[in-house]
């Protein structure tokens, strides 16, 4: 397929999945457990690292971590390139392009979420029942996914769809992770209420409370957790899964094409694929688990970045392909 | 939507949608004769659409708007820095053509498409047409659109017009007249179709019992058509659609055509040439571009020969051209053909060439750079329109009647100062059709905007794109300026 379009492919996923995480985490952290006393500054700072926004709303907002502010800034602001607003017109804006890619039924979700974002039911709402609102915005980001599973030709375009959303999906559990990390005790359970509180938040963001309910009894320890959130191959979210679901959609991809496009990010991706193979069984904690968290959101940026060039900005590469085939038509 | 209850008339006391239509006074309506009653030929139609109710049809209106804005059949807005998009206005009460009428149009349209390809063969060739002093050498090369780098240059199989999108009108007299031909980059066919597809839902009934000659195979007849010029075994020809790109506002148009032909829409910088050959850049490598069915204009296609700046564009396609390796639909060129300095000379070209006589009228045209013409023309302002010769979209003209007298004086300044940039042509009574207007029928102006496709013959789409001006008493159809759409119905001729 085209190259650009392949690029579209896997922007408008990142894109609607970006939306849809953001969505979750922001209603789970309203409906933090009642009777949990946090100040502001605890409950909403995090979100803004999360989001990788921290300079930039300190720049426009200073110490303002006003749980509204907050929420304003991550869903409605327009100079943050990772606000919910954002995400989805960047999400409809990759599907245009790609219009004659995208199923219908992916065009009209992504817009029709988009309009309502745009126009008035979706402002009115944010302010009379935000609960609900959130919970709009996850439900069509879900939908979008299924209907690009019911909808598209198992393809390649699909497959760089695919790409995109695992990716996405892998670096935000990480760093969602990497925001708790210091909250994780290192040993023994979790007793402590407000602990408890922040940790049964995590799991929702990552929709793993159900999930981690089936397989772990009893109080929860950190371990636990943590490793069910990196490791767990059959939890959807997790980072081990994502990634083999990553490399399951590369390997599609490459299949289209028998040369070299994709040598190195797929070498990439085999290599971190090994490192978390390796730490599987060996739960971590404290600083090392930070370490690791952050060795995994750059691995996984640093692949993005390598499929962009490979797949998306090619031209280089392509002319190159040509003289070599040019050469070894010669040479025959 | 709703398909089966289609006859409900409407509530008590709802009066239906054609009761006391007025048509305008000398202007022909395309559905009512000047005393109000039905025309013959579309009887049926009126009788069928009169059984609404005004809420019913409103109801469907809305549905049909509806449905358009959720599928994104929209143009986006320059001027607005938010992107923002607008539906082509839709108008559901449609425009007829009886099986005889357009009978006529269509031989007309290809005679003409004919003899204006044989003329871009000429004028980049022998230049016999000159020589013999048909149309002056100063109206050929005078105008912006000749490219003297193409001269020599010869697209596959000789067809320089591919895709043509004539625009006809229709004067007081009800004959169709061609008021401009369209030979680079004619739009609007995806509305055509769109506008059929949601007519279908929103009336399935009347549609079913009209008899109306299907559009639905544009698509694959642009394919077969592209496929048929194309330098390479058609079978292993790769066809892409050139698009400058989603901020263009005919994007959803290219897109929309590049899924039905099941193609590559692409950008100029999915593309590259390498040993004069197109290739496309795909995730599994360069893959060989055959036929370009580009909707970029001349001026950005190759920064190397044209606009050096354009970023659109695609460096080195016009040697992969000149070298025979790629077919660009519409060529490159074809301006000279379209402007209006060279329209009224194309009664002549089709006697020139073809030794017919032109099937189609067109306007009366006076052309200021001759003096006489020139003085009547400033003698006459206030009944006459003055376009600029390389102006389109509306913009850049004069419309007499609707002026002020500075407006007047100012135009009659450039036309002295000028005068070989201007042509004027006497104001034509367009006619009117039935319009959905504030919760009633209203008259309003019709043109019309059939296109032709041309391969190893020519194929007219029946039909074409119906423009309506929906402010009253205007005669501007642009969409950039208040206008809207509607379907065009060519109806099958009496069953043998």
């Amino acid at each position: 397929m085209i190259s650009r379009v392949a690029g579209n492919c896997f922007w408008l996923n990142r894109y609607m999945e970006r939306a849809g995480g953001m969505a979750r985490l922001l209603r789970v952290n309203r409906a933090f457990i009642p009777g949990v006393d946090l100040p502001d500054l605890h409950r909403w700072h995090p979100l803004v690292v999360v989001a990788g926004e921290e300079e930039r709303y300190k720049r426009h907002f200073g110490e303002d971590e006003n749980g509204e502010t907050v929420q304003e800034y991550l869903t409605w602001d327009r100079r943050n390139s990772t606000s919910i607003v954002e995400s989805v017109r960047w999400a409809r804006e990759n599907t245009r392009t790609a219009r004659e890619i995208v199923s219908s039924e992916m065009w009209e979700t992504v817009n029709s979420l988009w309009h309502w974002l745009q126009s008035g039911p979706g402002r009115r709402l944010y302010r009379s029942d935000r609960d609900h609102f959130y919970q709009h915005i996850r439900q069509m980001g879900e939908l979008f996914h299924g209907q690009a599973d019911e909808t598209m030709l198992n393809g390649e375009p699909l497959a760089f769809m695919r790409l995109g959303r695992y990716l996405e999906r892998a670096g935000q559990t990480a760093r969602l992770m990497d925001v708790n990390y210091h909250t994780f005790p290192e040993e023994g359970s979790i007793d402590d209420p407000v602990r408890l509180a922040q940790w049964s938040a995590l799991l929702r963001s990552c929709s793993a409370t159900e999930p981690f309910q089936k397989r772990i009894f009893g109080t929860p320890t950190a371990r636990e957790v943590v490793s069910f959130l990196l490791f767990e191959q059959d939890l959807p979210r997790s980072v081990s899964h994502c990634l083999r679901a990553a490399r399951h959609s590369l390997v599609q991809v490459r299949g289209y094409g028998s040369n070299r496009i994709g040598m190195v990010s797929t070498a990439l991706l085999e290599a971190l694929l090994s490192h978390v193979a390796l730490r599987e069984g060996h739960a971590i904690v404290g600083s090392e688990l930070h370490d690791e968290l952050t060795y995994l959101v750059d691995s996984v940026s640093d692949l993005c970045a390598s499929i962009e060039q490979e797949f998306f900005q090619s031209t280089e590469l392509q002319t190159q392909i040509l003289m070599e085939e040019s050469g070894a038509a010669a040479q025959q | 939507m709703p398909a089966d209850h289609e006859q409900t008339v409407g509530l008590a006391g709802d009066s239906t949608l054609l009761d006391g239509y007025a048509p305008l006074p000398r202007t022909y309506d395309e559905l009512f004769r000047g005393d109000g009653t039905p025309r013959d030929e579309v009887a049926d139609l009126v009788s069928e659409l009169g059984q609404f109710g005004r809420m019913e049809f409103m109801t469907r209106q809305r549905l049909a708007e509806g449905a358009l804005f959720r599928g994104g059949v929209t143009f986006s807005v320059y001027s607005d820095s938010r992107g923002q998009e607008k539906i082509f206005p839709f108008d559901l009460i449609p425009r007829v053509i009886p099986a005889n009428v357009w009978d006529t149009i269509e031989r007309g349209l290809i005679q003409r498409v004919t003899a204006l390809n044989m003329f871009l063969s000429d004028v980049y060739g022998e230049q016999r047409i000159m020589r013999e002093g048909k149309i002056p050498e100063n109206v050929v090369f005078g105008t912006a659109g000749y490219l003297q780098e193409l001269r020599g240059m010869r697209p596959a199989e000789g067809v320089f017009v591919n895709i043509a999108g004539i625009d006809l009108i229709r004067g007081s007299d009800g004959e169709f007249l061609v008021l401009e031909d369209n030979l680079r980059t004619p739009s609007g066919v995806s509305y055509v179709l769109e506008n059929r597809v949601v007519m279908q839902r929103v009336f399935p009934g009347v549609f079913r019992r009209s008899r109306v000659r299907p559009v639905e195979s544009y698509a694959a007849r642009l394919g077969d058509a592209l496929v048929s010029v194309s330098p390479r075994d058609p079978g292993e020809s790769r066809i892409v659609v050139l698009t400058p790109g989603p901020f263009n506002s005919a994007y959803f148009e290219h897109s929309f055509l590049a899924r039905q032909m099941g193609c590559d829409l692409v950008q100029g910088s999915d593309l590259f040439v390498h040993d004069k050959r197109v290739f496309v850049k795909t995730t599994s490598g360069p893959e060989q571009v055959d036929v370009i069915y580009r909707r970029i204009d001349d001026d950005f296609l190759d920064p190397r020969v044209f606009n050096e700046a354009s970023a659109l564009g695609v460096p080195g396609v016009i040697e992969a051209y000149a070298a025979g390796n790629v077919t660009l639909a519409n060529a490159p060129g074809n301006g000279v053909a379209d402007n209006k300095a060279v329209y009224p000379f194309v009664p002549d070209m089709i006697r020139f060439y073809l030794a017919e006589e032109p099937i189609l009228g067109q306007v009366e045209t006076y052309i200021c750079a001759r003096p006489k013409e020139r003085d009547h023309v400033l003698a006459n302002l206030k009944s006459m329109v003055v376009k600029a010769v390389d102006g389109s979209g509306g913009y850049g003209m004069l419309f007499g009647p609707g002026a002020t007298k500075e407006e007047i004086a100012e135009f009659a300044v450039k036309l002295r100062d000028e005068p070989e940039g201007y042509i004027a042509q006497p104001v034509v009574e367009l006619s009117t059709c039935p319009t959905w207007i504030e919760g009633e029928a209203a008259p309003r102006r019709v043109d019309l905007r059939p296109f032709v496709l041309t391969g190893k013959s020519s194929w007219v789409l029946p039909g074409g794109l119906t423009r309506v001006a929906l402010r009253a008493g205007s005669y501007v159809v642009n969409s950039s300026q208040g206008g809207g759409s509607k379907d065009t119905w060519v109806l099958e001729g009496p069953s043998p």
